[in-house]
């Protein structure tokens, strides 16, 4: 991968991994981190990765960077879900009614159905591509965000659930 | 929701249909089995709910995210002048007259050299030596007395030309049955810093008289020594010598040599690098 085309990968995929760690760490400066580490590590390996396998390898970079702060992170304070509600990138993700419940319910289920789940949503990557960031096959891919989408479900048909 | 329960095999269903897995004739069946059962159906839109729409978010600092590749050619130009700059030092070292650098000793070698003779001069083979020496063709009977006195006048005869301006004619000494060159005589005066050159001269304590100086001076003769190669006659010298290497097979050999050893003195180190024809040498001091 050449200077341009490592520049080229920033444009089109630093708002999708930063969307990505966002949804994820719910706090704006760790997932700025995340991004940055995500790069950084691109960059170190620019001459061997290829730009086809790029967008990959940025996501299974941010998310082994986020399971390594989610080991050491300390217990999440209120303060930290308070600035992430008050950044303007996480506002815009703010919803009303309906999709602000599904939004509460994705900070409710497993964290790796949450992460194939937003993957697949967001990012629309296949089983396979999901399995290649998660470290899962293509079965156990599929089954989480089957589960998920189930939880997700079970939450939205009862809200109390939330509570 | 609890009247409209469903089987997991059917939500399953439900999910394979929402995911595109089911092929056109499964897909359109399960549709048709959804519109007709309302607790599928009830499931089926909440199903549907859980797929999220990407919200759209700008990572702000995108810019200071990218590279450029400024600084490396900048690296790569500045690494290229510099080691270019080392090899035409280098080279220069090798080729520079020695004439040019040497101050006001070398002027007067240069002088003498222009009408110095070209016959039973050589150099000496080892890379450790560079003193051109006349071989003594006969021998010599004179003692150490006269060998002193010759040696005086060679002295005067340096120190006179150098006041004068004007041109020197400098003889051979003989020191020890051996025929010590004029250059070397005549320079010995002006160096002050002792090298491996300190041959015979030094040790025999040579010192000038004015008396000798003008008795002498009428009756020197200067040897000639063999005229030097300009830059251009040189370098390109050794460029048919490196070529003509290369297309004989060999390879130019490389010599470092210590020449000086005594206690006193800072060890003097030459490198000789040996073409086909010519031998260049350069000393340094550590």
């Amino acid at each position: 991968m050449t200077v341009s085309e490592y520049n080229k990968c920033v444009d089109l995929h630093s708002s999708a991994i930063f969307r990505f760690a966002l949804k994820q760490m719910r706090n704006p400066d760790d997932a700025k981190e995340i991004v940055q580490i995500s790069f950084e590590k691109l960059w170190m390996k620019h001459t061997s990765v290829d730009i086809n396998t790029a967008k990959s390898y940025l996501f299974t970079t941010a998310y082994h960077s986020m399971v390594d702060f989610w080991r050491t992170e300390k217990p999440t304070s209120d303060i930290q879900h308070l600035d992430y509600k008050q950044h303007p990138a996480a506002q815009a993700t703010e919803f009303t009614g309906a999709m602000e419940i599904i939004e509460k319910a994705l900070n409710a289920i497993a964290p790796i159905q949450k992460t194939v789940i937003l993957l697949r949503d967001y990012e629309g990557h296949s089983y396979q591509e999901i399995g290649e960031i998660t470290g899962l096959n293509e079965a156990q891919v599929k089954i989480n965000i089957f589960r998920g989408r189930k939880a997700l479900k079970d939450i939205i048909g009862n809200p109390n659930h939330l509570i | 929701m609890e009247h409209f329960k469903i089987t997991e095999e059917q939500e399953w269903q439900l999910f394979e249909l929402l995911e595109g897995n089911l092929t056109p004739q499964d897909a359109q069946q399960l549709q048709q089995e959804i519109e007709r059962n309302p607790a599928l159906k009830a499931h089926y839109i909440e199903f549907q709910a859980t797929y999220l729409q990407p919200s759209p978010v700008e990572y702000p600092n995108a810019n200071s995210l990218k590279k450029s590749n400024k600084n490396k050619q900048v690296y790569f130009y500045f690494s290229l002048s510099a080691a270019a700059a080392i090899a035409l030092l280098w080279v220069s070292n090798f080729l520079m007259p020695a004439t040019k650098s040497q101050g006001p000793a070398s002027e007067q070698t240069a002088n003498i050299a222009k009408n110095s003779p070209q016959e039973n001069l050589e150099f000496t083979p080892t890379i450790g030596y560079s003193i051109p020496v006349v071989k003594s063709t006969s021998r010599d009977k004179h003692s150490n007395q006269s060998a002193s006195s010759s040696t005086s006048q060679a002295f005067n005869a340096a120190h006179s030309a150098d006041q004068n301006n004007t041109q020197q004619r400098i003889e051979s000494t003989t020191i020890n049955n051996t025929q010590i060159h004029s250059l070397i005589v005549a320079t010995e005066q002006n160096r002050s810093t002792p090298n491996v050159n300190d041959t015979a001269v030094r040790r025999n304590k040579i010192r000038t008289t004015p008396e000798s100086q003008l008795a002498n001076n009428a009756a020197i003769t200067t040897p000639k020594l063999p005229s030097q190669k300009n830059k251009r006659a040189l370098i390109q010298s050794f460029y048919r010598d490196a070529r003509a290497m290369v297309e004989n097979g060999h390879v130019p050999h490389i010599k470092v040599k210590a020449v000086n050893k005594d206690k006193d003195w800072m060890p003097e180190f030459q490198v000789g690098l040996t073409l086909e024809n010519n031998v260049i040498l350069t000393s340094f001091n550590p």
